[in-house]
Protein backbone atom coordinates (compact mmCIF):
# COMPACT_ATOMS: atom_id res chain seq x y z
CA UNK A 1 0.00 0.00 0.00
CA UNK A 2 1.06 3.56 -0.65
CA UNK A 3 0.25 6.45 1.66
CA UNK A 4 0.63 10.12 0.95
CA UNK A 5 2.57 11.55 3.89
CA UNK A 6 1.04 14.97 3.27
CA UNK A 7 -2.72 14.39 2.97
CA UNK A 8 -2.86 10.88 4.40
CA UNK A 9 -4.76 9.39 1.48
CA UNK A 10 -4.09 5.71 0.78
CA UNK A 11 -3.50 4.09 -2.62
CA UNK A 12 -3.13 0.60 -4.03
CA UNK A 13 -0.39 1.57 -6.46
CA UNK A 14 2.45 4.05 -6.86
CA UNK A 15 0.84 5.26 -10.08
CA UNK A 16 -2.39 6.10 -8.25
CA UNK A 17 -0.39 7.99 -5.61
CA UNK A 18 1.45 9.98 -8.26
CA UNK A 19 -1.81 10.86 -9.99
CA UNK A 20 -3.75 12.16 -6.98
CA UNK A 21 -4.40 15.82 -6.33
CA UNK A 22 -2.86 16.46 -2.92
CA UNK A 23 -3.78 19.07 -0.34
CA UNK A 24 -1.21 21.37 -1.95
CA UNK A 25 -3.47 21.55 -4.99
CA UNK A 26 -0.91 19.69 -7.09
CA UNK A 27 0.02 16.09 -7.91
CA UNK A 28 3.15 14.64 -6.25
CA UNK A 29 4.74 14.43 -9.69
CA UNK A 30 4.38 18.17 -10.24
CA UNK A 31 7.29 20.42 -9.35
CA UNK A 32 4.93 22.93 -7.77
CA UNK A 33 3.90 20.30 -5.22
CA UNK A 34 7.36 20.22 -3.66
CA UNK A 35 7.66 24.00 -3.84
CA UNK A 36 4.37 24.33 -1.97
CA UNK A 37 5.70 22.01 0.73
CA UNK A 38 9.13 23.62 0.98
CA UNK A 39 9.81 27.11 -0.37
CA UNK A 40 13.53 26.19 -0.37
CA UNK A 41 12.88 23.44 -2.91
CA UNK A 42 13.70 25.75 -5.84
CA UNK A 43 17.14 26.42 -4.36
CA UNK A 44 17.62 22.72 -3.59
CA UNK A 45 16.77 21.91 -7.19
CA UNK A 46 19.07 24.60 -8.58
CA UNK A 47 21.95 23.33 -6.44
CA UNK A 48 21.36 19.77 -7.67
CA UNK A 49 21.44 20.98 -11.28
CA UNK A 50 24.62 22.95 -10.63
CA UNK A 51 26.34 19.87 -9.16
CA UNK A 52 25.10 17.86 -12.13
CA UNK A 53 26.51 20.35 -14.60
CA UNK A 54 29.94 19.95 -13.03
CA UNK A 55 29.95 16.21 -13.74
CA UNK A 56 30.38 16.63 -17.49
CA UNK B 1 11.45 22.73 -14.94
CA UNK B 2 13.46 20.26 -12.90
CA UNK B 3 13.00 16.88 -11.30
CA UNK B 4 10.57 16.35 -8.45
CA UNK B 5 12.17 14.45 -5.59
CA UNK B 6 10.82 13.25 -2.26
CA UNK B 7 11.89 10.98 0.60
CA UNK B 8 9.83 7.85 1.26
CA UNK B 9 9.79 5.38 4.13
CA UNK B 10 8.71 1.75 4.22
CA UNK B 11 7.13 0.20 7.31
CA UNK B 12 5.31 -2.93 8.35
CA UNK B 13 5.37 -6.64 7.69
CA UNK B 14 5.66 -8.34 4.32
CA UNK B 15 5.97 -5.91 1.46
CA UNK B 16 5.17 -3.12 3.91
CA UNK B 17 3.52 0.23 3.39
CA UNK B 18 5.27 3.08 1.60
CA UNK B 19 4.73 6.51 3.09
CA UNK B 20 5.64 9.13 0.52
CA UNK B 21 7.14 12.52 1.28
CA UNK B 22 7.89 11.90 4.95
CA UNK B 23 8.12 14.96 7.15
CA UNK B 24 10.73 13.68 9.61
CA UNK B 25 12.97 10.73 10.34
CA UNK B 26 12.41 10.53 14.09
CA UNK B 27 13.78 7.32 15.54
CA UNK B 28 12.57 5.50 18.64
CA UNK B 29 11.15 2.41 20.23
CA UNK B 30 8.29 1.82 17.80
CA UNK B 31 8.15 0.63 14.20
CA UNK B 32 6.38 3.57 12.62
CA UNK B 33 6.83 6.47 10.25
CA UNK B 34 6.90 10.03 11.65
CA UNK B 35 7.00 8.63 15.20
CA UNK B 36 6.97 10.60 18.42
CA UNK B 37 10.30 9.81 20.11
CA UNK B 38 9.12 11.24 23.42
CA UNK B 39 6.22 8.80 23.47
CA UNK B 40 8.49 5.91 22.43
CA UNK B 41 11.88 6.38 24.10
CA UNK B 42 14.60 3.82 23.60
CA UNK B 43 15.73 1.83 26.62
CA UNK B 44 19.41 2.71 27.21
CA UNK B 45 21.56 0.05 25.60
CA UNK B 46 18.94 -0.81 22.97
CA UNK B 47 18.74 0.16 19.33
CA UNK B 48 16.00 2.17 17.70
CA UNK B 49 13.85 0.44 15.12
CA UNK B 50 15.60 0.68 11.77
CA UNK B 51 14.46 3.12 9.11
CA UNK B 52 14.10 1.95 5.49
CA UNK B 53 13.98 5.03 3.30
CA UNK B 54 14.41 5.91 -0.36
CA UNK B 55 15.12 8.99 -2.41
CA UNK B 56 12.18 8.90 -4.83
CA UNK B 57 12.11 10.80 -8.11
CA UNK B 58 8.42 11.25 -8.88
CA UNK B 59 9.06 13.09 -12.15
CA UNK B 60 12.20 13.78 -14.18
CA UNK B 61 10.93 17.23 -15.16
CA UNK B 62 12.88 17.18 -18.41
CA UNK B 63 16.18 16.26 -16.81
CA UNK B 64 18.09 13.26 -18.09
CA UNK B 65 19.45 11.72 -14.89
CA UNK B 66 19.62 11.83 -11.10
CA UNK B 67 22.72 10.35 -9.52
CA UNK B 68 25.55 10.77 -6.98
CA UNK B 69 23.33 10.18 -3.95
CA UNK B 70 24.79 11.23 -0.61
CA UNK B 71 23.30 10.98 2.87
CA UNK B 72 24.69 12.22 6.16
CA UNK B 73 23.70 13.48 9.60
CA UNK B 74 24.75 16.72 11.30
CA UNK B 75 24.44 17.26 15.03
CA UNK B 76 25.68 15.18 17.92
CA UNK B 77 23.87 12.17 19.28
CA UNK B 78 23.06 11.85 22.95
CA UNK B 79 25.60 10.23 25.25
CA UNK B 80 27.69 7.52 23.61
CA UNK B 81 25.10 6.55 21.00
CA UNK B 82 26.17 5.70 17.47
CA UNK B 83 24.32 5.87 14.17
CA UNK B 84 24.77 2.95 11.78
CA UNK B 85 23.74 2.57 8.16
CA UNK B 86 24.18 0.55 5.00
CA UNK B 87 25.30 3.74 3.19
CA UNK B 88 28.99 3.69 2.38
CA UNK B 89 31.34 5.15 -0.21
CA UNK B 90 33.36 1.95 -0.71
CA UNK B 91 32.57 -1.77 -0.62
CA UNK B 92 28.90 -0.93 -1.10
CA UNK B 93 26.86 -4.02 -0.36
CA UNK B 94 24.33 -3.53 -3.14
CA UNK B 95 20.65 -2.76 -2.80
CA UNK B 96 19.33 -3.70 0.63
CA UNK B 97 16.19 -5.84 0.55
CA UNK B 98 13.23 -4.56 2.54
CA UNK B 99 12.33 -6.48 5.68
CA UNK B 100 10.02 -5.48 8.51
CA UNK B 101 12.13 -3.02 10.54
CA UNK B 102 13.63 -4.42 13.73
CA UNK B 103 15.48 -2.96 16.70
CA UNK B 104 18.27 -5.50 16.51
CA UNK B 105 21.44 -5.47 14.43
CA UNK B 106 20.90 -5.88 10.68
CA UNK B 107 23.49 -7.51 8.44
CA UNK B 108 25.26 -4.90 6.34
CA UNK B 109 23.92 -1.99 8.40
CA UNK B 110 27.16 -1.40 10.24
CA UNK B 111 28.75 1.68 8.70
CA UNK B 112 28.93 4.84 10.82
CA UNK B 113 26.64 7.49 9.37
CA UNK B 114 28.80 10.34 8.01
CA UNK B 115 28.58 13.62 9.92
CA UNK B 116 29.47 15.76 6.91
CA UNK B 117 28.79 15.48 3.21
CA UNK B 118 30.66 12.44 1.83
CA UNK B 119 33.21 13.03 -0.91
CA UNK B 120 31.50 10.52 -3.18
CA UNK B 121 28.16 8.78 -3.41
CA UNK B 122 27.27 6.54 -0.47
CA UNK B 123 23.78 5.39 -1.46
CA UNK B 124 23.25 3.36 -4.58
CA UNK B 125 20.79 3.24 -7.44
CA UNK B 126 20.03 -0.20 -8.82
CA UNK B 127 22.56 -1.65 -6.43
CA UNK B 128 25.45 0.51 -7.61
CA UNK B 129 26.98 3.73 -6.31
CA UNK B 130 27.50 4.78 -9.93
CA UNK B 131 23.89 4.11 -10.90
CA UNK B 132 21.51 6.72 -12.27
CA UNK B 133 17.76 7.27 -12.23
CA UNK B 134 16.71 8.14 -15.78
CA UNK B 135 12.96 7.60 -15.49
CA UNK B 136 10.82 8.28 -12.43
CA UNK B 137 11.81 5.80 -9.75
CA UNK B 138 13.67 5.38 -6.49
CA UNK B 139 17.10 4.76 -5.02
CA UNK B 140 18.20 1.71 -3.10
CA UNK B 141 16.97 1.56 0.48
CA UNK B 142 18.84 3.69 2.95
CA UNK B 143 18.73 1.63 6.15
CA UNK B 144 19.80 3.24 9.40
CA UNK B 145 19.30 3.01 13.13
CA UNK B 146 20.64 4.52 16.35
CA UNK B 147 22.57 2.29 18.74
CA UNK B 148 22.36 3.64 22.27
CA UNK B 149 24.69 2.99 25.18
CA UNK B 150 23.48 1.66 28.50
CA UNK B 151 24.77 4.84 30.17
CA UNK B 152 22.84 7.17 27.87
CA UNK B 153 20.18 9.18 29.67
CA UNK B 154 18.70 11.44 27.00
CA UNK B 155 17.93 11.58 23.32
CA UNK B 156 19.09 14.23 20.91
CA UNK B 157 18.06 16.23 17.89
CA UNK B 158 20.07 16.19 14.69
CA UNK B 159 19.50 16.68 10.98
CA UNK B 160 19.57 14.13 8.19
CA UNK B 161 20.56 15.36 4.74
CA UNK B 162 19.76 13.60 1.46
CA UNK B 163 21.56 15.00 -1.58
CA UNK B 164 21.41 14.22 -5.29
CA UNK B 165 22.91 15.60 -8.46
CA UNK B 166 20.68 16.36 -11.40
CA UNK B 167 21.77 16.23 -15.04
CA UNK B 168 19.71 18.58 -17.21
Amino acid sequence: MEVCGICGEEFETREAYLDHACSTGYKPSEFEHQVALDPNYVKISEAALERGSQQS
Amino acid sequence: MAATVEIDEQNGAGAGTTTHNITNTNMGNVESVNLDPVAYPVTPGDRTYAKYQKIDVTAMGGSSAINNLKVWRTGALGGAATHVTNARTAAYGGAETYAEPVKTAISGVDQTMPTSVPGTANLGIGGSLSGSITVAGASDYLVHQIVTNVADVAGSTSTMSYQYDEIA
